[in-house]
């Protein structure tokens, strides 16, 4: 039957199709369930260790076996200068004080260790020329020694924390606001002049008609930044217990401003003191004005914190260069064979040895950092209340839709409208029915979700703002999933009912059977397919939840100072952008396909078992 | 006899009056069921539409008004500003001397409508016809054609359809995101057509980000699914009287097929248009910069915490106007909108 002579037409017909599916289906499949399997050795962080002797300083590392492998500075076949591994220990490192760099020499000329143009850290001639550049456009790379003494790992992790910097132009490079000295004052800290010896502070935020600005510290205390009038009446900055500046983002000027009596101010680094200082906004853009200081939203991330929290138990050393916009620390990377290059890469690195085996499912699941577990918990919580509730109310209003004659087209198009809306446009709606205005203020606006229930004598809750209790922001979101999952179900439930057949209801009516049993005894069994249908796609959407979150409380996907309300979904998305650890992300999606997998296939089981066809 | 006849007449009288004592009861118990299920969906519908009816109110406010501690259900005065500040671009209407038109504190708003809202267009419009091209190629291969392995391949089709989007994302994104990777290096190529046109020449709105957006989502198994299905329906002697007339294969599928399964084309379209209008998470990887941003991405970051000062009015205005378009459709398309979601279960 078949037309040999002109199947390949077909072939035709399907190639964009096939061309499209291997690439962007077939292969991903493949490639994200090895990479899942396939873990990077350079996970361990024992890092680069240093001998010291009386005149420098030897860098190596050293693998299982405890072998040890010198970093040293070479020729190569080319007869350039490079970095290599080499089971000799050759060059000898000393720290140039006054440049900031790690120096060493190859024959005659004097070498430092720097992040070059392709960032790769290498061995950089040291010339005046260049001498002069450090700090502009040469990196010189950092010794991550010191246990940073004022570190708050838990604050790194959190996700809502800032990190306070000031922009210091291209290539990327940040200072950051640091420690409270102990007159009061906000040191800045150039991360690279100090060689990270002491981590950023997490400067956080509250307050929602602006924002209080505030550092932690070791006991949890916070301390607020404050103006403060000096005694010749200038304007400073100081930390303080308490607060009443609030600060604001001035979008135009790009710049962190505060209002004092009227008078605007912008933050910046006041460079005769080194300390953050307050400038007029109307001379911004003049000359010789500092440039604003910026916060850099961070979300401090398991790997991160990880590799701070290793870095104090093993007290190991890494060599690296802080030259990423997001803020993101370089390393070297382990390539612990022997004339290999280095690199300097984030945590994902070609270069490094890579494993096969469940690292990274462990890793998602155990690590200290990883909220998988808590957002595995916070799905189910979702998916296990929101299909009920929606599958009941979806019933019911079908049935009763399905009861009436007169304004039933009317009433189907309204229960059809929150289908065709953008389910993050009127997540923003949800969040502002459910927000209070100027909260524990004197003059707070409740919201119209809490006005409603105050006339019911309900007292107001906070639901999703700063501080809200875990109960009550979960509450929002699920009234605001059930809300955008009736729709779907309604008009799949009324086209089921809408195809039964009407004498089982004569039977029924003849029989004088009450409405209950009818609906339990008739609608329910006869519409067993559809129900099925609609459970099995809600608990697949359940599980995939993720844009009313994001819909409600925005992209941090967590309530400040209150719960994480993050997804499986959005776990995955955070290992794309943040970690950028495509194994972790391949290892939790494969998860979340065994979930949604297997309640699929109890569904389908229990359904089997109480389907009527 | 008599008797019996006089007990019928009784029993008859008895039974007229049981029934319409019945009917009543019945009628009454009918009346007060309607009473129930009219309650019952009234409330719900006003649940339903109180967010809507929340947005449209509260983007119609002053801020001032919006803050007050018990909120108002009309707005007091009704502040149009809110729309159109965010509808006349701010630079526009300051360089042609209409600066009297936006308000001036309109300075936050950092909603730029016009650019995401022409990303958004040229995403939907790109990916849908393309889109369109390839299900239907792919739709008329399987519903007609025949060819080795045909069954196999299209069981294999829908059996990717059981497998999470998001197993797919961490590659794709891997994919497209490698800046030297072939796929941007291809696409930059084409925007610039390597030079031939001179340096300045770009082929409108392409390069890797746009092609990011669009490329990946081309084939929707599901829409393939849906149109063979239709294609199915169209019966079999039409093709063989083409065949024998000499049609070719493609001018059939021109004439006689796509006309004949437009309902289902046209109920594809506008779910994959929906699509691109409400697409986040995709393009928050891949498209997260001003230039390409499309609309929803847009809409969650404008207004935000950031500045510390949600303003709410022209949030919510911003939410209705981006609200606007699928209503409309809505509208206009209930038909179609109905019978293809029925059908998928899908949001585009």
């Amino acid at each position: 039957m078949v037309d040999s002579k002109h199947q390949w037409k077909a072939w035709i017909y399907l190639l964009p199709a096939i061309i499209l599916l291997l690439i962007f289906t077939v292969w991903p499949i493949i490639n994200t369930v090895v990479t899942a399997f396939i873990y990077d050795v350079e996970f361990n962080l024992a890092a680069i260790q240093v001998e010291e002797t009386e005149d420098g300083c030897r860098f190596y590392r050293a693998d299982e076996k405890g072998n040890k492998y010198y970093i040293n500075a070479s020729k190569n076949d080319k007869g350039a200068i490079e970095l290599q591994y080499s089971s000799k220990a050759d060059s000898l490192f000393v720290y140039n004080e006054e440049l900031g760099v790690w120096t060493t020499a190859v024959g005659e000329k004097t070498y430092f260790l720097g992040a070059d143009k392709e960032s790769d850290l290498n061995v950089i001639e040291l010339t005046e020329d260049v001498a002069n550049k450090i700090g502009n456009s040469i990196y010189p790379a950092g010794i991550f020694a010191d246990v940073p003494n004022n570190l708050i790992t838990k604050d790194f992790v959190s996700k809502t924390g800032y990190k306070m910097g000031v922009f210091k132009g291209l290539p990327e490079a940040y200072v950051y606001v640091n420690n409270v000295t102990s007159d009061g004052y906000i040191n800045v800290t150039n991360i690279l002049d100090d060689a990270a010896k002491i981590w950023p502070e997490t400067v956080k935020v509250d307050g929602v008609r602006g924002y209080k600005l505030y550092v932690e510290d070791a006991e949890l205390v916070k301390h607020y930044l404050t103006v403060v009038a000096s005694d010749d009446g200038k304007l400073e900055l100081q930390y303080a217990d308490t607060t009443e500046n609030i600060f604001i983002y001035n979008k135009e000027s790009k710049a962190w401003t505060c209002t004092i009596e009227d008078a605007v101010y912008y933050l910046a680094l006041d460079s005769e003191t080194n300390h953050l200082g307050l400038f007029t906004l109307a001379d911004v853009a003049q000359e010789g004005m500092p440039s604003p200081v910026t916060f850099y939203m961070h979300r401090g991330t398991a790997s991160e914190a990880k590799e701070v929290s290793s870095l104090i138990q093993d007290n190991a050393y890494r060599i690296g260069a802080h030259r990423n916009a997001n803020g993101t620390q370089t390393y070297l990377s382990d390539s612990a064979s022997e004339n290999a290059g280095l690199r300097l890469t984030t945590s994902v690195s070609g270069d490094a040895v890579s494993k096969v085996g469940m690292h990274n499912f462990v890793k998602v699941l155990t690590d200290e950092g990883s909220d998988f577990m808590v957002c595995l918990k916070n799905t189910l919580i979702l998916t296990v209340i929101t299909v009920p509730i929606s599958t009941i109310l979806a019933l019911l209003i079908a049935v009763a839709l399905n009861s009436i004659k007169p304004l039933q087209k009317l009433l189907q198009t309204i229960f059809f409208l929150p289908y065709v809306t953008n389910s993050i446009a009127i997540g923003m709606v949800f969040a502002a029915m459910f927000n209070i205005v100027g909260l524990n203020s004197a003059n707070e606006s409740v919201g119209i979700i809490n006005n409603i229930l105050g006339v019911f004598g309900i007292e107001r809750v906070n639901w999703i703002n700063q501080g809200a209790p875990a109960w009550a922001s979960f509450t929002a979101l699920i009234i605001y999933i059930v809300w955008n999952a009736l729709p779907f179900k309604i008009l799949i439930l009324l086209g089921g009912l809408q195809s039964i057949n009407k004498q089982y209801y004569d039977a029924a009516k003849v029989d004088g059977t009450p409405k209950w049993r009818v609906l339990l005894r008739i609608t329910v069994p006869l519409l067993s397919p559809m129900l099925t249908y609609t459970v099995i796609t809600s608990f697949i959407g359940g599980f995939k939840e993720y844009s009313s979150v994001v819909g409600i409380f925005g992209d941090g996907r967590a309530v400040p100072g209150g719960a994480n309300m993050n997804t499986i979904v959005g776990h995955i998305q955070d290992h794309l952008t943040i970690t950028r650890d495509y194994g972790l992300a391949g290892a939790a999606a494969l998860m979340l396909f065994a979930i949604i997998f297997v309640v699929t296939m109890i569904n389908l089981w229990v359904s089997k078992k109480n389907t009527h066809y | 006899m008599k008797n019996n006849a006089q007990v019928k007449e009784k029993s008859k009288g008895m039974q007229a009056r049981d029934i319409q004592q019945v009917a009543t009861s019945q009628k009454w118990r009918k009346v007060l069921s309607n009473v129930i299920t009219y309650t019952f969906l009234g409330i719900m519908a006003l649940i339903v539409l109180f967010p809507f009816y929340f947005m449209i109110i509260s983007s119609l406010k002053s801020l001032d008004e919006y803050r007050l501690p018990v909120p108002t259900l009309i707005p007091q005065s009704w502040k149009f500003q809110n729309y159109t500040d965010i509808l006349i671009p701010r630079e526009w209407a300051l360089e042609n001397g209409l600066g009297h038109l936006i308000s001036a504190d309109a300075a936050s708003n950092d909603f730029d409508l016009f650019t995401l809202l022409r990303n958004t267009m040229f995403v939907g419009i790109v990916s849908t016809i393309l889109s369109l091209v390839i299900t239907v190629l792919s739709a008329f291969a399987f519903a007609r054609l025949k060819f080795k392995g045909k069954n196999a391949l299209f069981a294999a089709l829908l059996g990717t359809m059981m497998i999470p989007g998001e197993l797919f994302t961490i590659t794709n994104y891997a994919t497209v995101m490698t800046k030297d990777g072939w796929f941007p290096t291809f696409f930059n190529n084409l925007g610039n057509m390597f030079g031939l046109f001179g340096e300045d020449f770009r082929i409108p709105m392409m390069d890797a980000s746009y092609a990011a957006l669009i490329v990946p989502f081309l084939v929707s198994i599901f829409y393939i699914y849906l149109l063979r299905q239709n294609f199915l329906q169209i019966p079999n002697e039409l093709y063989l009287a083409a065949k024998v007339d000499g049609t070719s294969d493609f001018k059939y599928l021109c004439k006689v097929m796509i006309p004949l399964a437009l309902p289902t084309i046209i109920s594809i379209t506008i779910l994959k248009m929906m699509g691109a209008w409400n697409s986040y998470m995709w393009p928050r990887l891949v498209a997260n910069d001003e230039a390409h941003r499309l609309i929803t991405n847009g809409l969650r970051n404008a207004f935000n915490d950031v500045s510390g000062n949600t303003d709410y009015p022209r949030q919510m205005a911003a939410v209705a106007l981006v609200s606007l378009p699928l209503f409309l459709v809505f509208i206009f398309l209930r038909k179609y909108i109905m019978k293809g979601v029925s059908r998928s279960g899908i949001k585009g």
